[in-house]
């Protein structure tokens, strides 16, 4: 790991470089609110950062990052523009645990637009790898792997499933939790949904009551049992989603059916410009035509990085992912293959996230970051 | 308290704890002598010569043996999983008493019919964030076991509300949706209109004399745990 000295130096040549390449530097608040990382990770993310309580009951912490800060710094101060690239450099604070309270320094680069959303040409996604390029082989980094995901495309392929929508947006959800995803999918193994048995069974044993009333029974029913308030769900909430579970059955055979194919498509992996091929193999050993639209996407996002990135090998993988929520798209990682294959650069696409900041319209956002103390 | 050739062990001053643990001591015919009255915070034990017994309450024994300012510590998981970080490097179960005992549970209001699972409860959260952008609260004594489990259950869009007393009051004054919350039997969530998910036990808590990994331990030492272990077990 480079001495202090080193790291200052790496943080203000890439400062410059930056700069030179026409990004706007910004320097976000040290401090700032803990809420926003609660909502993009949830809570978990609290045993990573140092966050504390003012006297006024607001959680604040020290920054764990630098794309939200920057992304807020800029937000707070240009309700209304076309384009912003920005760019930062400094320290971060990740609390790891007792013996390794560590601040890490991270350079790095955003682009915001609100004239363009997402496009098929993946224009943004290819200026934002080839920066990432430039910025290593400006400090004589040349030896080094590139490794590429694409949410998108995984969104594409649960699309295809004939699984129920609200276990197609839970896998989608939590994509990067890797843990929670594989408990996911051992559930739908075991077969999912209420049936008529296990409606029954509820009913039963919290109302006393036999399943087959009607909607408007059982309303007046909870509310004659319920005439307090109970928190902010309405009793037709209740009785709606109930329902919904009740319709969306996946027998446990058709589970396993399901699990086997997310597994299968999981595990593709290679260089960029083979991925119709692997996706095209993926399809006819299953045979189907139910993926036509993955490979579309597939292919059409292989053709467009493989021709503005060059001749390069991608490694690209399926369940490439990030462990941070916010990346919605495209998302890629570096690693310095003279240092031990450490992460060297880690970005992608964060679209999401911008309205999460309180941007008012659809924006486009992407970005990297270089981890310094890795360099 | 650095002497070598005593053993110090924390025992509850008060309430259920204390009272259970005289009665395990008494059928195992030990007693308390020195004790002078009930404000006296320091005893010995009528088998054990070389054994300071302090009295204090649960959390501080918690503090206390990661801290290694005693030996041994009587107290319940749940506060040793709450309250002490990474406590498994420094504290390890010697003995689980038989008394004690606690469920630490995810409860909602009983009328969410559809909510069964922790997986339901993921869903009306992010629904509720997503329509609302507000998440769903979650009132707690335990906010350290309460994120853990809750991460590992992938649930994420929800707040603690910290919560003094009567957390099971929270769903129905507005100050929280669901509660985290320690039971033994279950009937005074029933009361209030709870109901325990299928999957939502997050700890079988109960009372256990733990062993500081922190305190200076010697031979003797070790010697005279041993012993005093197998006199209580």
């Amino acid at each position: 790991m480079p001495d202090n000295q080193s790291i200052q130096e790496l943080n203000n040549k890439f400062k410059e470089f930056f700069l030179l390449e026409g990004f706007d530097y910004i320097e976000p608040p040290l401090v700032v609110s803990s809420d926003i990382y609660f909502e993009t990770s949830g809570e978990q993310i609290r045993k990573d950062m140092f966050s504390v309580s003012s006297a006024q009951g607001i959680e604040m912490c020290l920054r764990p990052d630098l794309t939200i800060p920057t992304c807020q710094a800029y937000l707070q101060n240009n309700h209304k523009f076309d384009q912003a690239k920005l760019c930062y450099s400094g320290p971060i604070f990740r609390s790891g645990n007792v013996n390794n309270s560590i601040e890490l320094n991270q350079s790095g680069v955003e682009i915001l637009n609100t004239n363009t959303v997402k496009d098929s040409n993946y224009q943004e996604e290819i200026e934002i790898i080839n920066l990432a390029i430039k910025t290593l082989n400006n400090i004589n980094k040349v030896n080094f792997d590139i490794n590429l995901g694409n949410v998108s495309i995984f969104i594409e392929f649960l699309n295809c499933l004939d699984l129920p929508q609200r276990w197609k947006d839970r896998l989608r959800r939590h994509f990067f939790r890797r843990d929670y995803f594989e408990s996911l999918l051992k559930r739908i193994e075991l077969g999912i949904g209420f049936n008529e048995t296990r409606k029954e069974d509820v009913l039963k044993a919290h109302l006393g009551i036999k399943a087959d009333i009607s909607d408007s029974e059982l309303k007046e029913l909870l509310v004659n049992v319920n005439s307090i308030e109970f928190g902010e769900r309405s009793i037709e909430d209740i009785i709606n989603r109930l329902n919904i579970k009740s319709e969306t059955i996946i027998s446990s055979e058709k589970g396993v059916e399901i699990v086997r194919l997310i597994r299968s498509f999981l595990s593709i992996e290679c260089e960029l410009s083979l991925l119709p091929n692997a996706i095209d193999s993926f399809s006819k050993k299953e045979s189907s035509k139910q993926f036509d639209t993955v490979f579309q996407m597939a292919s059409n996002f292989s053709k467009k990085m493989k021709l503005g990135i060059g001749t390069r090998d991608i490694n690209f993988k399926t369940d490439f992912g990030h462990s941070i929520e916010y990346y919605d798209g495209t998302m890629f990682e570096i690693e310095d293959k003279d240092n031990q294959n450490n992460k060297v650069v880690v970005g992608g696409r964060y679209d999401a996230l911008l309205v999460n900041l309180g941007l008012d319209n659809k924006a486009s956002a992407i970005g990297f970051a270089v981890n310094n103390n890795n360099i | 308290m650095s002497n070598n050739s005593t053993l110090r062990i924390a025992f509850p001053s008060k309430g259920r704890l204390r009272k259970d643990l005289e009665k395990l001591l008494s059928s195992k015919k030990i007693s308390f002598i020195d004790e002078g009255n009930d404000r006296n915070y320091i005893a010995k034990l009528s088998s054990h010569n070389d054994i300071l017994v302090y009295f204090m309450g649960a959390k501080e024994i918690v503090t206390q043996l990661d801290e290694g300012n005693i030996h041994l510590g009587i107290t319940g998981d749940d506060l040793v999983q709450e309250y002490m970080f990474d406590y498994d490097s420094k504290v390890s179960s010697e003995l689980t008493l038989n008394f004690g005992k606690a469920n630490l549970v995810v409860a909602v209001p009983k009328i969410w019919l559809d909510v069964t699972t922790m997986a339901d409860l993921d869903e009306i959260s992010h629904i509720k964030r997503m329509s609302t952008s507000k998440r769903l609260k979650v009132a707690t004594k335990y906010i350290n076991l309460t994120n853990r489990f809750f991460s590992k259950c992938g649930v994420t869009d929800y707040r603690t509300v910290g919560s003094s007393g009567s957390t099971e009051s929270a769903p129905f004054n507005g100050m929280s949706d669901v509660i985290v919350d320690i039971t033994s039997t279950g009937e005074t969530l029933k009361a209030n209109n709870l109901r325990i998910l299928d999957d939502g036990l997050i700890l079988n808590s109960s009372a256990n004399i733990f062993k500081s990994q922190t305190a200076n331990w010697s031979p003797n030492l070790e010697k005279i745990c041993e012993q005093f272990l197998s006199s209580v077990s």
